[in-house]
Order: structure tokens, then sequence, then C-alpha cells
């Protein structure tokens, strides 16, 4: 019986991978295919049928292109740090609100915020160990970015955490049987939105990239399977931050066919506001983080254990 | 705010003289009521630079409703939704192909005359004026006695398609084409060769005289 | 502005148009996997390769000409497939097609038309046109 529920969860993590992965996979896909339309073109239309099979194609010809690696890197680090990224994305998703099967966590949303911690660390051993200049000004880049936003993010997140009283994900929508949070705290679930875009280094924050002015960020240096990993850690920890919006602002219940309708839609609006504003400046940037949303979040912070207190 | 203006004293202010300055900052005061003083209304003059902005309430409360709303932000993402229901401008090659003028230098051919006797009679025209110097010719006398190449050959990897040759020649032997769709796997397939450049010239005939007559008017 | 018109009710139309002019649903989605689009046409002349030309003016200044290759290439479709006759008309550069253009020449030393060869046995292969600068100097042997 013991032996029994051991598989059934390997099981439930495999198709969970899988489901991630095929997940993110498709979101390139409508990423290319929505920006395409935005900019009056079509997007990829020739692989497979209309360009179905356009991600495993990329997946293909990333993974087997040849693996190079900088002279004097640290060989180790720099092999690895995209591998733990990865991992570490995928671990996220042991979160994802699951009545079955899956992992419970009471303390959800600190697993959260430890593993995007986390993340920090492989931006910036990437950077460092590959022995760029460029890779590491990207990598020192990208880890300001992330770590002043993580701030606001955390911060953000205290404030539902302390209208729930709970760090448990599944909670969120216990909570919000009769009112989203996003009615409560609309400015907060915008803070939120922004925060989350400056977090997952995307377009108008993405610094770390910063194509058209700079040399590519950290991930200069890697070539074919790890900056597929790279890629994959990205795009999974976007599609995370979109489902954890549902969940903290949209009532998610994620047992339900709207959950993930509200989940594709979060994701469209990732590319939308992508096919929409120009970068930000890296100054407007930091001040955002620390002269706006601290302070933002500070007050409501304050504001919502005023009013819990009230309710209490 | 008139301190900023008094402090900002631009060659403009100082050309007008104190009296508009005086004017100006009653301006503010009686919301914006008193005639412009800036843009200058010279006649047969337009004034490009930035003007101030206009200070009566209900524009103030205006442009603070468009920061505070967002309204460019919101119009931006408007548009670009409602890009995403325009038709695309993609043009769906090798079913659609674009438009191309009869003009078009493309790959090179060696014409014939009707009766089918090759047209190119070793001048080397093409060959002096060639600014890559891409083209090689060898000329013999053939057997009944004319002047024709023996060796007639164009390096396409340095041709830079400008045309000079097909002006350069006197019989209208040497062309450029309207073939583009001649790329190739290996270098040495672009070395063309007097036989290549026969057969092109044969093959595509029909689409070359057709250009010719296109444009017979401007030569 | 008629009612339809409002309602995107001619999309609708020809939408259907183009579906039942690519041969229903399933001949539908042959085309689409083939070619990447459905489009409603009229059927402007084949060539003698099989490739059939179509135009239909709905659609915008380079997209209202097409061409759909000869079904025995399938997926091996080249843009180089379409012959001297027909690539003119098909690059807007004159509104007759080539069956309808007398001006056109058609000399008997003409030759067929091939597509672009490379990287198949018929590739074209540099060869020198000369007879060699040095040529070796064979001693008449004594009889």
């Amino acid at each position: 019986m013991f032996m029994n529920d051991i598989y059934m969860i390997f099981l439930g993590l495999l198709i969970l991978i899988i489901g991630i992965l095929v997940g993110v996979a498709y979101l390139t896909l409508l990423e290319r295919k929505v920006l395409g339309y935005i900019q009056i073109r079509k997007g990829p239309n020739k692989v497979g049928f209309m360009g179905i099979l356009q991600p495993f194609s990329d997946a293909i010809k990333l993974f087997t292109k040849e693996q190079t690696y900088p002279n004097f890197s640290n060989y180790l680090s720099y092999y690895f740090s995209p591998i733990l990224s990865f991992i570490l994305s995928l671990m996220i998703w042991l979160l994802i609100p699951y009545y079955f099967n899956m992992i419970s966590f009471n303390l959800g949303i600190l697993f959260f915020l430890c593993c995007t911690s986390l993340g920090v660390y492989t931006v910036m051993v990437a950077g460092w160990s590959s022995n760029s200049n460029y890779a590491l000004l990207g990598g020192l880049r990208a880890v300001a970015q992330t770590i002043s936003y993580e701030v606001s993010l955390a911060l953000i997140l205290m404030s539902s955490i302390i209208m729930i009283m709970d760090f448990n994900l599944m909670m969120f929508f216990v909570y919000q049987n009769y009112v989203w949070f996003i009615i409560l705290m609309f400015p907060l679930s915008l803070c939120w939105m922004s925060s989350s875009l400056a977090e997952t280094n995307r377009t108008p924050f993405d610094f770390a990239e910063g194509e058209s002015e700079l040399v590519s960020g950290f991930n200069i240096e890697y070539s074919s399977g790890g900056f597929a990993l790279i890629f994959l850690a990205e795009y999974s920890s976007i599609l995370f931050m979109s489902l954890l919006f549902i969940l903290m602002y949209m009532g998610g219940f994620s047992l339900s066919i709207i959950f993930y309708l509200k989940l594709v839609f979060i994701f469209f609006l990732f590319i939308w506001v992508r096919g929409t504003l120009p970068r930000y400046r890296y100054d407007k940037l930091m001040y955002l983080a620390w002269k706006s949303y601290l302070p933002i979040s500070l007050n409501f912070l304050l504001f919502f254990l005023g009013f819990k207190i009230l309710l209490l | 705010m008139s301190l900023a203006k008094i402090f900002s004293v631009s060659s403009r202010v100082r050309a007008t003289g104190a009296s508009s300055l005086v004017a100006r900052h009653a301006q503010y005061s009686t919301e914006g009521k008193v005639e412009k003083v800036y843009p200058p209304n010279i006649p047969g003059y337009k004034y490009v630079n930035a003007e101030d902005p206009n200070m009566s309430m209900k524009e103030m409360s205006n442009r603070a409703a468009q920061t505070l709303f967002w309204t460019e932000l919101a119009r931006g993402f408007a548009v670009t939704l409602a890009h995403i229901f325009k038709e695309p401008a993609t043009i769906n090659y090798p079913f659609e192909k674009g438009p191309l003028s009869p003009r078009f230098r493309g790959e090179h051919a060696l014409r014939r005359y009707p009766s089918g006797e090759e047209r190119c009679i070793a001048c080397k025209l093409c060959e002096a004026i060639c600014p890559a110097q891409a083209i090689t010719i060898e000329a013999e006398e053939r057997k009944d006695g004319s002047r024709r190449t023996t060796r007639y050959d164009i390096d396409m990897t340095k041709c830079i398609y400008c045309g000079f040759c097909q002006e350069a020649c006197p019989v209208d032997a040497i062309v450029e084409g309207p073939n583009f769709e001649f790329s190739t796997e290996t270098h040495e397939e672009l070395l063309y060769n007097k036989e290549k450049l026969l057969s092109n010239g044969d093959k595509w005939e029909s689409e070359i005289a057709t250009n010719i007559r296109a444009d017979h008017l401007y030569r | 502005m008629s009612l339809g018109k409002i309602l995107a009710l001619d999309k609708l139309t020809n939408f259907f148009n183009a579906l039942r002019q690519n041969g229903g649903i399933k001949g539908s989605l042959y085309k689409l996997y083939r070619q990447d689009e459905l489009k409603d046409g009229k059927l402007v002349g084949e060539d003698k390769y099989g490739n059939k030309y179509y135009e239909n003016a709905r659609y915008f200044y380079g997209r209202n000409r097409w061409v759909e290759y000869n079904d025995k290439v399938y997926l091996n479709y080249d843009g180089s497939q379409v012959p001297a006759e027909w690539f003119g008309w098909l690059h807007y550069k004159t509104d007759l097609p080539p069956h309808q253009d007398p001006s056109r020449p058609k000399y008997k030393w003409m030759a067929d038309f091939t597509e672009n060869m490379s990287g198949t046995t018929g590739q074209y292969v540099p060869y020198s046109t000369t007879r060699s600068k040095v040529e070796p100097w064979v001693p008449k042997k004594a009889a």
C-alpha cells in the first residue's frame, strides 16, 4: 500500500513535469504567434501543420547543437547553473494547488519565495562562471533587478497573507470564494503584475537580455542545451507567475477549466505587454522598485493589517 | 512657477522684451485668457519649438487625469490589440511573390538572335567595365571566320549585380535576367561558364525579351 | 454598409467559399498542411508542368496572385518551379498571362524550363570551355 502511494506520487510528478514542459513549449509558440500578429505578420507557420510542431523543432535543434564552453570558465558551475535553475523552476511547480497526489504545502508561499531567491544565485553563478565581462555584467544587472523586485513581491504577498492568515496556497481560493482579491486590492495587484514582469525579466524590464542595445546578458556564453535549460526555466517561471496571479487575485480554483482560461489570459497579458511597451530605463526601474513599490506595498501592508484587526 | 520661468531666461524671452514677460506672467494668473505671446505670431513663419503647456484649470486637470488613469498606456494596449485582428502583411512565398520591375537585375544570361546564333562577339566591354572583375573572357576565331568567345566565365560570388555589363554590351548579349532563385548549396555551382549562361538565356528568353520590350521606351 | 458586412458575415461567406473551392474539409486541411494558407480565387491558367495560377483581387497587392504547385511535388515545392512564361505574371510585371500574350517570343531553340537543381544529381558543375593552354608534346613514334 505504501509503495503504491510512492508510485502514484512519482507518476503524478512525472505528469506534472511533462505538463509543464509541453505547456512551456506551446507558450513559446503562442508568444511568437501573438507577437507576430501584433506586428501584422504571421508567426511560425511552416513546421508541421501550420507551425504546430515548431516548439519541438526548436527544442530538437537547440539540444542537438554543439555545446561550447569558454576557455578558463569555471566549468562545473558553468555547466550546472542552468540545470540548477531549471530544477528550481520545476520545483516551484510542486506548489500547484491540487487536492490529490501532490504534496500539500502548509508553508507554500515561503517555499515559493525560497525557490525564487535561490534562482537568483543560478543567474549570478551563470554570469560569473562564464569568465566573460559581458556575462558578468549582465548577471549583475539581472541579479540587482531580480533581488530588488523580490522585496516588493514579498511585501505585496504579505498583504494577501495578512488577509488570509495562512501560507498555504490552497487557502487563497477558499478566501476568495465570494470576492476576488483583485477587487479588494486592485492597486496592489497591478504592482504585483509589474513586479512579476520585472522578476521574470520580461519586457519592459528585460535588462537581462537587453537585445538591440546591449549584448545578451548572463546567458551570452551559453549555446545549446544550457541555453535551452535557461530558456525553459525562464518560461516556466513566467507561467508560474501568471498562475500565482490567478491564485492570489482572481480566485483560482485549479480543478475548473475556467482557471486555465484565466491562466492563458494572464500569460497573454504578459505577451501583450511585450508587444506594446518599449524597454524601461535601468535607473528608473530601480527607482520604481525602491521609491514607489516599496512604500506602496508597505502602506498597503499597514492598511490590511488594520483592516484585518478590525475584522477580527 | 514664475520663479522657474525667470531663471530660464532663454533667447526668445529676451528678444521679445520685458513687457511680454510680464504679459506671460499675467497669463498664468488669469487662466490663460490673455493673448498668447508665445509662439510669436510673425506672418510667413511657423513656430516649431515646444510650446508652453496651456495652464488653464481645465487643461491642467485633463493632463493630470490622463496621467492618473494611464490613458496613454491604455491607448497603447488598444493599438496592439487592434493590430492582432488586422490582416497580416505576410506574403506566402513560394506561393505568392512580391512585385518585380522589368529592370530587375538577377541571374545573368547570354542571349541568342532569333535564328539561334549567339549574340556575343567577344568585344570584352563587359569584362572591362565590370567593377568587381567577375567576368573572364577569352576569344578565338570560329571556323566560319566570326569572332566568338571560347570562355565566358562569370563568378557569381564576385558579381555585385550592378548591371554595368548589360549596359556596356553593344549587342544585348549579356543581360541580367529576372531570376533570383538560383541559390546553391556549394560555392562551385556559382562559377558560371559560357554553357551555363547560354542555357540560362535559352531558359529565360521569353521573360528576358518581354522585359526588354517593356523597357524599350527608356533605352 | 450592409448589415452582413457589419456583422462580418462576408468573412464567413469567404471562408466557406474557400472551403468549398479547396475540396471540402479534408481537402482544405490538406491544402493548409501543404500551403499554410486557404484562399479562394479564379483559376487563370495552368502551365505545362501542372502548376495552377490563381487570382483574387480581394487580397491586397502582393497576395492577389498565387501559384499552386503541381500535386506531384507534394512538400518539395520551390519558388524556382515557376517557368519563365508565368514568372512575369506572378511577379506583377504584366497583367497578361502568357497564353493571352501573343508578343512573347517562341523560338525553337528555347529550352525547357528546369527548377533550381542545386543539391541534386542534376546540379551544374563548372568546367572549362577552352582548350588547355599547355599541351604536352607527343613525339612521333618512329615507324
